[in-house]
């Protein structure tokens, strides 16, 4: 096959130093250090007569496979690789809250919309009726169901590399410090969502349909928090048999 | 060809020793090291980086970023105090092995 475009040592090092701080093993010095060596490795080998493009394959090669640089390095920049962890425990926490925050929000309105719409006037829960009940199971599940529903969606539109969703989370992964800071500020936000939303049920219901609501919604916690639990478990159990499979040959 | 055992176990002599002649950096190292080996000692070369790391947080060299001849950046490594008498310690103990190694072949004439 003729190669067309011509090849530019500047954006292929650019390439190659991209692919390495995709790992967190390495600090940014430690990047430039190696770039300068493979600087030099290059110059190098063009002045024994190699072209500039097999220069820097071979001198690549000789500095060795990303995989095996990047273990090498996070054995020296251990409390480097801990606080990487941290930062994106932090950012993991953020993206679960916002993520809770609006599919309650969704699962909710839902709800009590559907119900509204099929007559149910939230006229008692004490004692407890079936309908406080079902309302109350209901909650929990609409809630389970669109949390469930949003974690899968994210998960497939990251799965699929040809989506710019794909291609945001991958370039956002590179600056967590920013990532967590805009997710921080959204948070800030959202955060009076649910309290707007109660304001609404206030005002569009009768007092004591309101406060039978709120007491529906608390009670679905009794179903929502077992089933979330639950869920919790078996996706700590897929990841963790994923982990153990042998990744493919390097 | 070094056994991969090997070249792990004698990259900290072998570094201390071309530091002990005067500042270098990371490429000059490798490139003094396969020279003097005669090629036979080939390293990893990005695998010497982590070891220069490890030395420094040891204490044993310290280091500088400076400009270099061709206008860009470069680290420089140098021996400190402790570097030169690990230097002496390592010297000892591979001097051991080897005049070991150099007895027990001398009476064993079919080694060649």
């Amino acid at each position: 096959m003729e190669n067309t475009t011509a090849f530019d040592l500047n954006n292929a090092i650019r390439r190659w130093r991209d692919g390495l701080s995709q790992s967190p093993h390495f600090r940014e010095e430690n990047l430039a250090e190696l770039e300068g060596h493979l600087r030099d490795s290059v110059a190098e080998l063009e002045g024994r007569g190699l072209t500039e493009e097999e220069a820097f394959l071979l001198a690549a090669s000789r500095l060795g496979n990303p995989a095996g640089l990047a273990s090498e390095f996070a054995k020296v920049n251990r409390g480097q690789v801990w606080l990487n962890r941290l930062l994106w425990m932090l950012v993991g926490i953020q993206v679960w809250g916002l993520l809770a925050t609006v599919s309650h929000l969704a699962a909710d309105a839902a709800v009590l919309g559907g119900l509204t719409g099929l007559g149910y006037r939230f006229r008692q829960f004490y004692p407890l009726s079936v309908g406080g009940v079902f309302a109350a199971a209901l909650f929990g599940l609409a809630n389970l169901a669109v949390l469930a529903g949003g974690v899968a969606g994210c998960w497939w539109l990251m799965r699929r590399k040809e989506t710019s969703f794909h291609q945001a989370t991958v370039k956002a992964m590179q600056r967590p410090v920013l990532v967590g800071l805009a997710l921080s500020l959204l948070l800030l936000v959202i955060a009076l969502a649910p309290a707007a939303q109660w304001a609404l049920v206030q005002k569009c219901y009768a007092r004591e349909a309101a406060g039978n609501i709120a007491m529906a919604r608390a009670f679905s916690g009794l179903v929502f928090g077992p089933l979330q639990t639950l869920a919790f478990v078996v996706l700590t159990i897929m990841l963790f048999r994923r982990r153990l499979r042998p990744g493919p040959a390097s | 060809m070094l056994s991969k055992e090997l070249v792990a176990a004698s990259t900290v002599p072998l570094v201390l020793s071309v530091l002990a002649e005067g500042e270098s950096y990371g490429y000059a190292l490798i490139q003094r090291v396969r020279a003097l080996s005669g090629g036979r000692i080939e390293w990893t070369e990005g695998m010497l980086y982590p070891v220069l790391h490890w030395m420094e947080a040891e204490g044993l060299i310290e280091s500088e970023w400076r400009e270099a001849e061709t206008g860009r950046k470069r680290k420089y490594y140098r021996l400190v105090r402790e570097g030169r008498e690990a230097l002496q310690t390592e010297r000892e103990q591979w001097l051991t092995v080897h005049q070991t190694l150099i007895k027990l072949w001398k009476t064993l004439p079919h080694l060649t």
